[in-house]
């Protein structure tokens, strides 16, 4: 509505596609924009804490058998996934760059690396999923190999917390998708939209979290 | 423009003057595809309406079962099961499809960019979101009721929830999730509008305290939901998944699950009652022609609350096996948390002293809002005392202690709200003196119906149960005649203010000479809210009976 | 005809190799690949000094220190917080501080329970609980 110009206006006063109505600019959009996306990470750290307490306590109730159990996951694909993570975690801030410099091809390249380093991510995932039920290591299971008690705890944390980070990587691998899409259609202005650095910031934080995952659940119990 | 004019704008004068290029917001367009889809913050605000009242009916059918049950000892009406679904269903859907969203996500949907000379909120499709969002949390909330209920209470405890109940725990689980999402986007909305689009010239302390209000809400609201996110996520999974994260067979604590419950649900409470707060200094500055008084510490006591609100969640949890260190922890902040209530009554109070005080419907509720507000809030120094709540815990004391609160206080000031407001967003003017007998009625009514509860649970008679001696018959009979003349009272205002849509006297732009921005526009307001800049250079509560007195 | 296609077909993987080169000529890539490296070089160093009996108890503390390293590193060179406005550094702020409140109270109540840092709770004997193929959503 606001980009409709009236008889006689020219076109060079009209406002940028990208401004939305409400909004008197783009530097009062994008102050909003970025506000709103960190004010979500923030109850995102809150949603992912109240695990991190959970680990926290029982850490220190059960310390023995707590980390005796954290010893049995997989350390390999574990880092393998931490590298691929921090990788994709460069792609997307320098996918952000470019955005701001209206790099169109750089822009489609580096969203493209990104979603291929979040599948292979979700991949690797995937399969150590598949080891870790196949050595029994979830508590409902009648051959879960360890014996403490506290173990089923561990364990039961490491398939929510992975599993909710999972999640949370797929909704940020849906979001560079719609928006490679779009970029490709070239719908949108890569420097005045916020998309693209919204969803890197996202991204940025999924990293994040998973920088505390990897040594919770996979360097814990591992010493000697 | 200094001063908002106080004659009263003339209905064809209006009409005449204004400019007719643009309708109104309800006139713009009339399809049910054009409300369904709308981004318009205050259509949002009327969707709201909507819902809540639904949700608020569903949850009163509830009550009147209760106290229907209740009337005799003996537990006859409904099976132990029957009951226990029945006052799970009335806290679910109360908590959060009712008293956490009305008043944000109602009045503060309407009115905060009406207040801040803005178009919208900062995320008008984020906006629309949320109301879906809350509905089809409802809608599993409702399909869970449908199927056969929880049985849980509204708390959810462990390990009842996770090992040992057998109804629909984990849909309606899902359900307040879902919901939880609806505040989080609520919250993200006010705060990023409060920041980013106050007109030049509003500095923060120039916003009126409704606004604050809200502000400090979404506050609580951003850094509590999700917690209560996640303790749920791990609910499900224990029970559906069997991931015993409170399993006290693999060393598990349930007393955890109460610590991450109430981290949210505490909080929550302010969540449900600060936005009341805000409605209240509004009503009584106006209908008392006052300024507020101490505006600065009334933003500060909003804040020191909403902060101080949460570190006092272990005293739900006295009784429940908490190390004693950390329950008397806990008391102190629960004590501590307090002042800064006392601070806004002691405010309200003194903000009256030398008004011209006129008793409209508003004014009515809103006092008595202040009344309520205060014993209830006095009789949580009751029970932040670990002596006093080892007796009064789950009892009938605690239940009276937050009714007083959440309906003397909250469901009042709502009710405040709607009929101040009224003639904004409908363009209409409610029948005065209908309003205020149903107003009184509320008040008497609720005080039958909850002042009994106090005597009741310092007597001993436990929450949650359907059967009792019958010693205590005397007391539940007082408060189940009360339930009758309190749902007459929530009645009455569904059908005069449905009247008034069709029948009401229309309102002129401000029928209150009221100060605020929103009064600067017509009622009800264009899709973009102002037809010229609104004037932000009057002070926020330039109220005075000699400078600005209410007639001419 | 042959070697026109040829030609043609070599003209088009110049092309598109041509074509990402351009695409990031002039990218400045500092500081995000330094910031890279060094990621990738504390990550080796947290792997390591996990592996390794040195902290022994407290090697998870040291794990989470570079953690806490890295995530600096990851919000001011990758999220820009350095150049952020400063209500959105409170933002983020409060998202910790608040997480340290909900710990810090939680441990107020298992830090002070009988026994060293012990809970009282001994898991109860297992009674009546419902068979999880019974429990329905």
């Amino acid at each position: 509505m606001s980009n409709t110009p009236f008889p006689g206006q020219e076109a060079a006063a009209l406002p940028p596609r990208a401004l939305a109505s409400h909004f008197h600019d783009l530097s009062q959009q994008k102050a909003a924009h970025d506000l709103g996306l960190w004010i979500f990470l923030a109850t995102e750290i809150l949603f992912f804490g109240g695990l991190f307490a959970a680990y926290l306590v029982y850490a220190l109730l059960h310390p023995g058998p707590f980390f005796e159990a954290a010893a049995e996951t997989e350390i390999v694909i574990g880092t393998i996934n931490t590298a691929i993570l921090l990788t994709s975690g460069l792609t997307a801030a320098l996918a952000v760059k470019a955005a701001g410099q209206n790099r169109h091809d750089a822009v489609l390249l580096l969203i493209g690396i990104t979603i291929l380093l979040g599948l292979a991510f979700l991949a690797a995932k995937g399969y150590e999923y598949w080891l870790d039920i196949h050595h029994h290591l979830y508590p409902t299971s009648p051959d879960f190999p360890l014996d403490a008690p506290a173990a089923k705890l561990f364990w039961s944390l490491y398939w929510v917390m992975t599993g909710l980070h999972a999640v949370h990587m797929t909704v940020g691998l849906g979001v560079w998708a719609v928006i490679w899409e779009m970029a490709r259609r070239r719908s949108f202005s890569l420097s005045d939209n916020s998309r693209v650095r919204i969803a890197g910031l996202y991204w940025a934080f999924v990293d994040l979290m998973w920088l505390f995952l990897w040594p919770l659940l996979y360097l814990a119990g591992r010493a000697g | 423009m200094s001063d908002i004019p106080f004659r009263d704008v003339d209905l064809e004068e209006d009409e005449a003057g204004e400019s007719t290029a643009e309708a109104n917001y309800l006139e713009e367009r009339f399809s049910l595809w054009s409300w369904l889809t709308t981004t318009d913050h205050k259509r949002i605000g009327i969707l709201y309406l909507i819902s809540t009242t639904f949700f608020f009916f569903i949850g009163g059918a509830a009550a009147v079962l209760i106290r229907l049950e209740l009337f005799t000892p003996a537990g006859d009406l409904l099976t132990d099961d029957g009951y226990n679904k029945v006052f799970t269903l009335h806290g679910v859907v109360m908590v959060w499809f009712f008293l956490v969203p009305v008043i944000p996500s109602v009045l503060g949907n309407f009115l905060i960019p009406l207040m801040l000379g803005a178009k919208d909120l900062a995320f008008p499709k984020l906006n629309l979101a949320s109301w879906y969002l809350n509905i089809i949390g409802g809608g599993f909330a409702v399909w869970a009721m449908l199927a056969g209920g929880v049985d849980t209470g509204w708390t959810f405890y462990t390990p009842y929830s996770t090992a040992f109940a057998n109804s629909h725990v984990s849909l309606t689980a899902i359900g307040v999730f879902i919901s939880g999402f609806s505040t989080i986007a609520t919250g993200v909305n006010m705060i990023v509008t409060v920041h980013t689009m106050r007109p030049a010239g509003m500095g923060w302390f120039r916003m009126p305290l409704f606004v604050w209000a809200i502000y400090a809400t979404s506050l609580i609201m951003l850094l509590s939901t999700p917690v209560l996110a996640i303790v749920l996520t791990l609910l499900v999974t224990e029970r559906l998944l069997g991931l015993g994260i409170f399993n006290p067979e693999y060393g598990g604590d349930p007393i955890l699950f109460q610590h991450l419950f109430w981290f949210y649900s505490h909080p929550a409470v302010y969540i449900m009652i600060l936005p009341g707060m805000g409605v209240v200094t509004e009503v009584i500055t106006c209908f008392a022609r006052r300024r507020v008084f101490g505006y600065k510490a009334m933003v500060y006591a909003l804040l020191a609350i909403a902060v101080i609100g949460f570190f006092v969640w272990g005293h739900h949890m006295f009784t429940s096996g908490q190390s004693m260190y950390a329950s008397l922890t806990f008391s102190f902040l629960s004590f501590i948390v307090a002042v800064p209530s006392a601070i806004k009554v002691f405010n309200w109070t003194a903000t009256l002293y030398r008004g011209q005080i006129t008793f409209e419907a508003s004014m009515l509720y809103a006092m008595g809002f202040v009344g309520l507000f205060t014993m209830g809030g006095l009789t949580g120094l009751f029970l932040a005392s670990v002596p006093v709540d080892l007796h009064m815990h789950d009892t009938y004391f605690v239940v009276a202690h937050f009714h007083y609160i959440m309906v003397g206080g909250m469901v009042s000031a709502f009710f405040a709200g709607l009929h101040f407001w009224w003639p904004k967003i409908t363009g209409r003017m409610y029948p005065e003196t209908a309003a205020r007998i149903a107003a009184m009625l509320m008040f008497f009514g609720f005080n039958l119906t909850f002042f009994p509860q106090f005597i009741l649970g310092n007597i001993g008679m436990p929450r949650r149960y359907h059967a009792y001696p019958d010693e205590f018959q005397v007391w539940h009979v007082l408060s189940s005649a009360g339930a009758v003349i309190l749902a007459a009272a929530y009645l009455m205002p569904l059908f005069y203010l449905g009247w008034s849509l069709i029948w009401g006297r229309k309102a002129g732009r401000n029928p209150w000479r009221a100060h605020g921005l929103e009064w600067q526009t017509t009622s009800p307001p264009p899709k973009h809210n102002f037809l010229t800049n609104p004037d932000v250079s009057g002070d926020v509560y330039a109220y005075h009976p000699r400078r600005n007195p209410r007639d001419e | 005809m042959s070697a026109e296609s040829e030609k043609a077909g070599t003209a088009a993987k110049d092309t598109m190799s041509a074509r990402a080169k351009r695409a990031f000529e002039g990218l400045d890539l500092f500081p995000e690949v330094t910031v890279f490296a060094a990621l990738v070089g504390l990550a080796a160093l947290s792997l390591v000094l996990a592996l390794l009996p040195l902290f022994g108890s407290l090697s998870l503390v040291v794990s989470l220190l570079i953690a806490g390293v890295m995530a600096a590193l990851v919000l001011i060179f990758f999220m820009h917080m350095r150049r952020a406005m400063t209500v959105v550094v409170l933002s983020g702020m409060a998202g910790v501080v608040w997480l340290l409140i909900l710990f810090g109270l939680t441990l107020s109540d298992y830090l002070t329970r009988a026994g060293p840092f012990g809970s009282s709770i001994e898991p109860p004997p297992a009674v009546g609980r419902v068979g999880e193929g019974e429990r329905g959503l």
